[in-house]
C-alpha cells in the first residue's frame, strides 16, 4: 500500500461516500506506485463533485509534481486540471503512464456503475497538443477547429521558407496541409493521422531559421529573412514587403522552442514541432474502442518493462481484447 | 500481421476491405498506429497515394492506383 498523507474534507467523503466510493481508496488508487513522499487533498467545490490534489515532494520538501484531477459524479465526468508531468520528467521521473492508470482505476472503482466515463483535459504547453493526441485523447470539434487554424500556418511558413531539399514531399504536404484545413477536415479522429505521421524535418535547417527569428531588432530580423530567402529559395526572391512581414510573424512560433529536446536523431517530427505550444481542448471516452485501443497501446509499451501488475486496467465490458496485457 | 495482408492490393476499395473488414479485436490490437491511421484516412476518402505519403513516408508495401481526387485535393 502506497504511503499517502491524506486530507479528505466532510463535504467530500460525504459526495464520494453517497455514491458508493470509499476516499481512502480513491486516493491509493490514485497515488499507487507514484514517485516521491506523496500527500492528498480531496475537496467538494460543489455538490456532485470531487476535487482530488495529489502532491509529490522530494524528502527535503521540494516539490516535483501536482495532479489535479475533478470528478463531476453526477455526469460520470473526469477532468484533468493540472498535471505537472513535464516538470516531473525534468527531473528524471516518468509518471505519466502511472498516473493515467491511476485514474482510470480509481474511476472504475465501482466496476458496473464507474465512477466516471469520460475523462476531459485541455492539452498544452510545450508537448501537450500532440502527446495527449498520441495517447488517445481527441478534441472536440470546436476545439480542433481552432486547433486546426492555428497550425495550419505555420506549416505553410515552414514549407514557404525552407530550402527545397528539406520540404516535405509534394503528397506530404498536400496531405498535412488538408487534415488541417478545417473547411475540409472536420473529425476531430484526424488529428490521429497527423500525430502518427514520421514526417520530419532536418533540425539544422529549423535552427537556422530559429536564430533568424530570434533576431530582436525587426527591421533587421526582415533583412535576415529576405537574405534566407534569396540564398534558399529563388522562387519566394520578390515576396513582398506585406508577406515577408506576415511570414516573420508567423514564423515566430519557433523563436523558444528547445528544439534539441525534440529532435531525435538529427530530425524533428514536423507535427511534433507544428504542435508545440498549442492548445486544445478535448476528452478520453471509455466507450469509444478507438480511443481505448490507443491508450492500451501506449500504455503497454511504456510499461512493458514493468511487471504485469502495473498494466492499464480497463473493463472488460468495453474492451475485451484490446490490447490488455495479462 | 493484418487482414488478408499477402492479397497486396492494389486499390482504395480493396485496401479499405481489408481494413474496415471483419477484423478480430485481437488482431485489431496488433495493427500499428500508423495502419490504422490510414485506414481511418481512405475511409474518410482521402487518395491512398496521399495517405500513404503522411503516415507511411518510410515504406511502401501496398501497390498504390493515383487517383487524383478526394476531399480538397482535386
Amino acid at each position: 500500500m502506497t504511503n499517502i498523507k491524506t486530507t479528505i474534507d466532510a463535504k467530500a467523503a460525504f459526495t464520494l461516500s453517497s455514491h458508493g466510493i470509499r476516499p481512502e481508496k480513491l486516493a491509493q488508487d490514485l497515488g499507487r506506485d507514484m514517485p516521491g513522499a506523496l500527500s492528498m487533498e480531496v475537496t467538494s467545490p460543489r455538490d456532485g463533485a470531487v476535487e482530488t490534489l495529489l502532491e509529490a515532494k522530494t524528502p527535503s520538501g521540494e516539490m516535483l509534481y501536482d495532479w489535479k484531477v475533478n470528478f463531476d459524479l453526477a455526469t460520470k465526468t473526469g477532468a484533468i486540471k493540472n498535471f505537472s508531468i513535464y516538470h516531473a520528467a525534468n527531473k528524471g521521473l516518468s509518471i505519466g503512464t502511472a498516473a493515467i492508470r491511476n485514474l482510470l482505476r480509481a474511476g472504475h472503482e465501482n466496476g458496473d456503475n464507474p465512477a466516471i466515463d469520460k475523462i476531459k483535459l485541455t492539452a498544452e504547453l510545450e508537448r501537450g497538443a500532440w502527446v495527449w493526441a498520441r495517447m488517445g485523447w481527441l478534441p472536440d470539434e470546436t476545439s480542433f477547429r481552432r486547433f486546426q487554424k492555428k497550425v495550419q500556418p505555420k506549416l505553410e511558413a515552414l514549407e514557404q521558407v525552407l530550402p527545397s531539399v528539406e520540404r516535405l514531399g509534394f503528397e506530404a504536404y498536400a496531405m498535412m496541409h488538408t487534415l488541417l484545413d478545417h473547411n475540409v477536415s472536420k473529425k476531430p479522429a484526424l488529428i490521429w493521422p497527423l500525430v502518427d505521421s514520421n514526417l520530419s524535418y532536418n533540425i539544422n535547417a529549423i535552427e537556422e531559421l530559429q536564430q533568424i527569428v530570434r533576431h530582436p531588432r525587426d527591421d533587421e530580423r526582415l533583412d535576415l529573412l529576405r537574405g534566407y530567402l534569396q540564398q534558399n529559395r529563388p522562387d519566394q526572391e520578390h515576396i513582398d514587403a506585406a508577406a515577408l512581414g506576415k511570414l516573420d510573424k508567423t514564423l515566430r512560433f519557433l523563436r523558444d522552442l528547445d528544439l534539441s529536446g525534440m529532435a531525435r536523431d538529427g530530425r524533428i517530427n514536423t507535427s511534433l514541432l507544428l504542435f508545440s505550444w498549442e492548445q486544445w481542448e478535448g476528452s478520453l471516452s471509455f466507450d469509444n474502442p478507438d480511443q481505448m485501443n490507443r491508450l492500451n497501446n501506449h500504455m503497454s509499451r511504456f510499461e512493458a518493462k514493468k511487471p504485469a501488475a502495473q498494466n492499464i486496467f480497463i473493463p472488460d465490458k468495453h474492451h475485451s481484447g484490446y490490447g490488455v496485457q495479462s | 500481421m493484418i487482414t488478408k495482408r499477402d492479397q497486396k492490393p492494389d486499390s482504395i476499395d480493396s485496401l479499405t476491405d481489408v481494413f474496415m473488414g471483419p477484423v478480430s479485436d485481437e488482431r485489431a490490437a496488433q495493427i500499428p498506429f500508423q495502419m490504422k491511421s490510414l485506414a481511418l484516412l481512405v475511409r474518410e476518402g482521402y487518395p491512398l497515394y496521399l495517405a500513404e505519403a503522411l503516415v507511411r513516408p518510410d515504406y511502401a508495401i501496398f501497390k498504390t492506383q493515383r487517383k487524383p481526387g478526394g476531399p480538397g485535393l482535386s
